[in-house]
């Protein structure tokens, strides 16, 4: 089972210093004007979405779970950062997974993506709903991928060294996992549109985008 | 959580408060990984190893531990045996006992204190009010979401589903995560409505924090001094 879950040791203190003062930011980004009716809708959601990303995909002898980054940020827009928060709390107290040093930099390869989705398809509405969840869930890996081996460089140049570098293994590992991901979010997606339609409607031209005004 | 620890773990560690025995881990976490010789690190782990062993934390929960890091770590470190360096093989050692040391001390502070404990620590740590109301609430709500999933899962089985990665069934395994988002604001709408009713102004109210205490102190403090005296060493070195 693979996951975009960095731990401790990995990464250098000086990005892991970094990256936990980006977290902070976008962080605080996000939770910035949440209304206290926000509250409870964000807390389950981010409950669903964690519960939802423990979904193990059997793949021969092995499984996957799926990320949902661009999932995040197409349903819950610039607070998709605080459910990443969560997730990562959880994973942290449920399962041990990811690190103290890491976190920052686990919830940025998490939430600069879905954020980047959510701006994405806030101006870009002509796609079909399906089409943005299949683009928003491959681009969304994609990003937090790049991003991961951004991160690696930083830390040491090890990591990019050699015949079949780290950096590659990662590149080719996630590949596979950001066409799944891209094919689940398209039908979850759709199905969410056809159910509760005005959820996305920020999503569509009729939609009233709230963080434009 | 501390399922197996509550009972048997000494009484001075599970009255460290938690919001020093939180800042002790980070600090400790932090030190660990700047540190760049692999012998200190190993003294690193081994004293955060001791300290396990004296609260009596079990060291088979710790191995269970260190499997769930371990495929990360592989996909982290194999590519780099593949060249015969000497330096690769020490930087691969390094990176494998900093993410041990880390699990280690992760470790005792989840297995040496309670869910509570370690919430009312957060929320002592300044942590704001909405973050720690929205945490609260998923926590609480998780595991009717795990059960949801179950059930939704089972139904599925009981009509001869099979997971795999064909697009088919991928279509199910969307509309299920999609199900789940649906019944999730189904019930923070009801919730909303009920919290507003108690008077819920987004935020829930914690426990107060406990007070930290000289012996608080003392042992944060031995902490830092562990972890700092082993970076001066490593620097004079």
């Amino acid at each position: 089972m693979i996951a975009m879950h960095v731990a401790d040791g990995v990464l250098s203190v000086s990005v892991a210093i970094a990256t936990t003062a980006g977290a902070a930011v976008v962080l605080s980004y996000a939770l910035k004007g949440t209304s206290e009716e926000e509250i409870p809708k964000i807390s389950l959601l981010s409950g669903a979405f964690f519960v939802a990303s423990l979904i193990n995909i059997p793949v021969g002898p092995t499984s996957v779970h799926p990320l949902l980054g661009g999932f995040l940020g197409l349903v819950l827009g610039r607070r998709a950062p605080l459910a990443v928060f969560v997730g990562l709390i959880l994973q942290t107290l449920l399962f041990q997974h990811g690190g103290i040093s890491t976190f920052g930099a686990n919830f940025l390869l998490m939430s600069i993506p879905a954020l980047m989705m959510h701006w994405l398809f806030r101006k870009w509405k002509s796609p079909s709903t399906f089409w943005k969840g299949a683009i928003a869930g491959f681009t969304a890996v994609g990003i937090g991928v790049a991003l991961l081996v951004l991160l690696l460089l930083l830390s040491d140049a090890r990591y990019g060294s050699g015949f079949f570098s780290v950096t590659q293994m990662v590149l080719l590992a996630y590949f596979p996992l950001a066409l799944l991901e891209a094919t689940l979010t398209a039908f979850a997606i759709k199905h969410l549109a056809s159910v509760r339609p005005h959820l996305l409607d920020h999503l569509t031209n009729q939609g009233v985008d709230k963080d434009a005004k | 959580m501390n399922s197996q620890a509550s009972v048997q773990v000494p009484n001075w560690a599970a009255n460290w408060e938690a919001r020093t025995k939180i800042v002790a881990a980070i600090i400790y976490i932090f030190g660990v990984i700047s540190l760049t010789q692999i012998s200190f690190t190993a003294v690193a782990y081994l004293s955060s190893l001791l300290v396990l062993l004296v609260m009596r934390i079990s060291i088979k929960l710790l191995l269970q531990r260190y499997l769930i890091i371990t495929p990360f770590l592989l996909l982290m470190t194999i590519p780099m045996l593949w060249q015969p360096e000497t330096s690769n093989a020490i930087f691969v050692g390094l990176i494998i006992t900093k993410a041990f040391t880390s699990m280690t001390v992760i470790t005792i502070v989840l297995e040496s204190q309670s869910l509570d404990q370690l919430i009312n620590g957060l929320a002592g740590l300044h942590i704001p009010p909405k973050l720690l109301t929205i945490l609260i609430l998923s926590y609480r709500y998780v595991f009717m979401f795990l059960d949801d999933i179950q059930r939704m899962l089972t139904a599925a089985k009981s009509r001869f589903f099979r997971g795999s990665i064909r697009i088919s069934k991928l279509r199910v395994y969307g509309q299920l995560m999609a199900g789940l988002l649906v019944k999730a604001i189904e019930r923070s709408e009801n919730m909303y409505k009920a919290m507003a009713s108690r008077g819920f102004e987004g935020a829930i109210p914690f426990t107060p924090s406990n007070k930290i205490t000289s012996k608080d102190i003392i042992k944060t403090g031995i902490s830092i001094t562990i972890i700092c005296s082993i970076i001066i060493l490593e620097n004079i070195n």
